[in-house]
């Protein structure tokens, strides 16, 4: 081979080249910062530009998987949802496992770890706190148990197995190409999925929906304020009532009665109550400032009251909203068993909001009180051994919890008590256990529920399907074909002590007199089947009106804004469309604005605020609002930022006092946190008592402010707050300049999340908005029970949980327009023909 | 011949990338830069092979999927442009060529280069 000879290399050289080739292998082997290895990453075969060739589901492609039974047919339809169309139930849990891995392998993952207190091994000590915060709460400890529990022949461990094959068939037949996004960026690889994982998923839910540290920020506003004032600013009983179970009003009742005035502060007791929430407690940090205004929605109207003469139902969860979302579309086909479409967990083998051929169900949240916290009193108070119960002392159980990082060291370990109640921990001088319904209950009959209600043929079916379910509970609303609709508040609800039959106080764990005496039985469920009034609805509101059954449930129930809308929409339509309820569940307008915009104006109006050119500004663009939150709306600002300085205004005595304040929050000269707000019906209920010295601002010792006084107040500061913010009033206070929905990505990446959507929804609409953005409805769904069912629905994000496919977010633009997509519901796979099918995916049994 | 054997070069490259992931650029660089270490620039020419082979299997990448738009997403994690992604990674693999044979051809004995 011809060549140009060249002259000896000189030493400088290989040095110089020997360094930088260290350098370059260094970054390609190991992170530095951070970054991942870089070799493996930026690796145009193994690395991340591997993904692009996943992006998009190929036309046709096939795979293997271990206990297939027979050859499964899955087929894509254009909107990216499999249709799987199996022989048995076996075999279509081991191929949503498949498509689930398929699409969602990494936020399997995160959410598995997230409650296995294992995301350090993932991300790295940055990750510690959010581990030790999981494994204290012991979810994967008692998601193991009960796992532990579930025969592995039954129907619920045969699923489990199943769903755990597929998962794993696709993790053992990845190429680099399907190695999801995120394993490339943090340089890691999927882990292989347990069965007990979907138990692990279950434990999830009950800490997202049914978890409570009531008692703690309860705590805390007594020792601020008082028994009595605490005991009406976050009652058992709402002030308005317009319950899920139809009391036979037309109208909703306003129970208002007058706020017992503030007390002194109680600093011993506020001392105790903060050593309990640093304890036991989410990181202060976390709690939010104020309302909490996400819930769910749910509602259905009987055929009298629809247009075409069919069973409507209308699904509307909120949640934390997340890409990918939580939430996946599937269709799932069993000759003769299984005909069920609609959102799926990531991890888990039903459909948990769907419908079939017969009948349609969803869920919102029951909020009830499922969760007690007692002072436990134990042997040694730094490293106690035993506790007492009944006069003699019991042995804890005790383990220890060694943390991981990514290479696999042990980062800290931490030892966990429990007593028979559940959890302990160390809060101040105090040890606290606490006994929860989630830990209490086991998957099984969970997966069983979802089972039976997928192959529901009529309404009671759905609701007997439900029977055996614990929680976290939820408001189960569904519609059958035979024009039936009804719905029932699900879960075990606990009896308490006859001496204390509400959980809101913290119990003597001494003796257990104070334990949970049962559960309450099913004839005392909120509950109502084909109601006079031809339609239900829920919305997160008190489900029984107390003069109905005035039984505990629950207390600081969420406020009955939305629930109050959906009524009075309801109400209103005596020939409902599903055109109609779509238009619903994006409904701009507020119940809530109806009760505060003519206090503020009515405030504004007074004479003796006649010289206030500012206040007369700020009222006029109140006056020449239409009341309603559209993304255009450029009045709505002003009317949102009023009613938070409302409640800032109006509950400074729950904030922490002045100086302990500073040192709590570890940041002097901060605006004090408030350490429990009362929500806006409390306000409302406040508000028909114009000289109750809640409107009293302490920090003006000079002057007694009545409502009035502050509501003016209110209106003036918010009007100077959105001149300096977004100038004079105009197009940039349109509403979408100022409510937004914030998607953010698992790994709150921000090229990866989707920010600032303008959203026509509020704290009070029926498509709430968090202040942060962060929560709103995940799916939108609505049902036409006639002779063939058919359906539409939407969820923020798209099915892949591939950054770079055009399924990551093709939803996204439809949903926060109110839009729906049609569902295709295919009888047989060869149905999706055409522009209809995407892709076809054969899944074989292994050889 | 030099085209041919720079052709050959390049195959090399992209092939032992596929076989043995990054690892394969600085094996093939070290390899070539024993057997062409008389050769003046040989070492330039590892570096740039490489870069051809990489840019080559990107294509490759792009045949098969949205690589733009995945470039696209990548630049918006790295907090750089786009065309800063595909430059990283091509001069990745130019650089571990690069210095690999440059560092063969210093360390390897005269009597074992070929030519």
């Amino acid at each position: 081979m011809p060549f140009s000879p060249s002259r000896p290399q000189s030493p400088f050289t290989t040095v110089a080249a020997a360094l930088v080739l260290g350098g370059a292998l260094f970054v390609g082997a190991k992170p530095v910062g951070s970054l991942p290895p870089l070799g493996r990453f930026l690796d145009p075969v193994h690395g991340v530009w591997a993904v692009a060739a996943q992006a998009e589901l190929p036309a046709q492609s096939t795979a293997r998987i271990p206990g297939l039974s027979a050859p499964v047919d899955v087929r894509y339809d254009d909107r990216g949802v499999p249709h799987v169309f199996a022989k048995n139930t076996d075999d279509v849990f081991r191929a949503l496992g498949y498509v689930h891995a398929r699409d969602r392998l990494f936020e399997m993952e995160m959410q598995t770890r997230a409650v296995a207190g294992t995301l350090s091994e993932l991300a790295g000590a940055r990750a510690l706190p959010l581990d030790r915060q999981a494994r204290a709460q012991g979810l994967a400890w008692y998601a193991e148990q009960s796992f532990a529990k579930i025969d592995p022949k039954s129907p619920a461990g045969r699923a489990m197995q199943g769903y755990a094959d597929g998962v794993n068939a696709y993790i053992d037949q990845m190429a680099p190409a399907d190695v999801p996004f995120e394993y490339h960026l943090l340089g890691t690889a999927p882990m292989r999925w347990k069965p007990v994982y979907t138990a692990y998923l279950q434990a999830r839910m009950g800490l997202t929906l049914a978890y409570s540290e009531g008692e703690l920020q309860r705590a805390e506003a007594e020792a601020l304020v008082g028994k009595a004032a605490v005991a009406q600013l976050f009652p058992e009983n709402a002030p308005i009532q317009e319950p899920i179970q139809p009391n036979g009003q037309k109208a909703p009742r306003y129970d208002y009665q007058k706020i017992a005035a503030p007390m002194p502060t109680d600093s011993a007791k506020l001392a105790l109550a903060l050593g309990l929430e640093h304890a036991v407690t989410l990181a202060a940090a976390d709690r939010p400032d104020g309302e909490v205004v996400v819930g769910s929605n749910n509602w259905a109207v009987s055929p009298r009251r629809s247009a075409n003469g069919h069973a409507l139902l209308a699904g509307d969860p909120h949640l934390s909203l997340s890409l990918p979302s939580v939430w996946y579309e599937a269709h799932l086909v069993v000759p003769d068993t299984l005909d069920a479409y609609g959102v799926t967990f990531a991890g888990s083998q039903l459909v948990a909001i769907g419908f079939n051929r017969d009948v349609a169900w969803t869920e919102t949240n029951t909020g009830a009180d499922v969760a007690d916290y007692y002072v436990e009193t134990v042997d040694d108070a730094a490293h106690p051994t035993k506790y007492m119960l009944d006069g003699a002392w019991k042995p804890l159980v005790s383990r220890v919890e060694t943390y991981h990082g990514k290479k696999g060291e042990a980062l800290v370990t931490d030892t966990v008590y429990q007593t028979h109640r559940g959890p302990m921990v160390h809060a101040g001088a105090r040890w606290i256990s606490r006994r929860w319904i989630v830990t209490e209950t086991s998957v099984g009959p969970v997966i069983e529920a979802f089972r039976n209600a997928n192959g529901a043929k009529t309404v009671n079916d759905v609701l007997a399907a439900w029977e055996p379910y614990a929680a976290p509970a939820q408001n189960v609303l569904t519609a059958d074909r035979g024009g039936h609709i009804a719905i029932r508040s699900t879960g075990k609800f606990p009896i308490r002590p006859a001496v204390h039959p509400t959980g809101d106080l913290l119990y003597d764990g001494t003796s257990s007199d104070n334990d949970w005496k049962g559960y309450r039985p099913l004839a005392e469920y909120p509950q109502a089947i084909d109601p006079a009034q031809g339609y239900l609805a829920s919305a997160n509101q008190q489900p029984k009106d107390p003069k109905v059954d005035p039984t505990y449930m629950g207390w600081d129930w969420p406020t009955p804004w939305r629930a109050m809308r959906i009524n009075a929409l309801l109400r209103a339509d005596s020939a409902v469309t599903p055109d109609a309820m779509r238009r619903y569940q994006t409904d701009p307008k507020s119940e809530q604005v109806a009760i505060f915009l003519p206090a503020f104006l009515h405030a504004a109006d007074d004479p003796a605020a006649a010289g206030d050119s500012t206040l007369a500004r700020a009222a006029r663009l109140l006056r020449e609002w239409d009341g309603t939150f559209t993304k255009e709306n450029d009045r709505a600002a002003l009317y949102d930022a009023a009613m938070n300085e409302l409640a800032r205004r109006t509950w400074d005595e729950l904030e922490m006092p002045a100086l302990a304040g500073a040192a709590a929050n570890g940041n002097a000269g901060a605006r004090p946190r408030r350490l429990a707000t009362p929500n806006t019906m409390v306000l409302a209920e406040l508000l028909q008592d114009p000289r109750s010295p809640w409107w009293d601002v302490r920090a003006t010792t000079d002057v007694v402010e009545d409502r009035d006084t502050i509501l003016r107040q209110s209106l003036t500061a918010a009007y100077g707050a959105l001149l300096k913010q977004y100038g004079a009033p105009g197009a940039t206070w349109k509403w979408s300049n100022v409510r937004h929905s914030n998607i953010w990505h698992l790994l709150r990446i921000p090229a990866l999340s989707r920010l600032d959507i303008a959203v026509p929804s509020a704290p009070a609409t029926l498509s709430p908005a968090s202040g942060d953005g962060t929560h709103g409805a995940s799916w939108r769904m609505v049902v036409d029970l006639g002779p063939d069912v058919t359906a539409m629905g939407i969820y923020p994000g798209g099915q892949s949980g591939n950054p770079a496919s055009s399924r990551y977010d093709d939803r996204l633009a439809k949903w926060a327009n109110g839009q729906l997509d049609s569902l295709r519901f295919p009888r047989r796979a060869g149905d999706l023909t055409g522009g209809q099918l995407r892709s076809v995916l054969t899944l074989t049994p292994e050889r | 011949m030099r085209t041919l054997r720079f052709v050959l070069v390049i195959a090399a490259f992209a092939a032992a990338t596929a076989a043995l992931g990054w690892w394969g650029v600085p094996l093939v660089g070290a390899a070539f830069g024993v057997i062409a270490a008389r050769e003046r620039g040989s070492a330039a020419l590892a570096g740039l092979a490489a870069m051809v082979a990489w840019t080559a299997l990107l294509l490759v990448d792009a045949a098969r999927g949205p690589l733009g738009h995945l470039a696209s997403v990548l630049a918006g994690v790295l907090t750089i442009r786009p065309i800063g992604v595909y430059g990283v990674t091509i001069a990745f693999a130019g650089l571990l060529a690069l210095t690999s044979a440059l560092v063969a051809r210093g360390v390897a004995p005269r009597g074992s280069r070929l030519g």
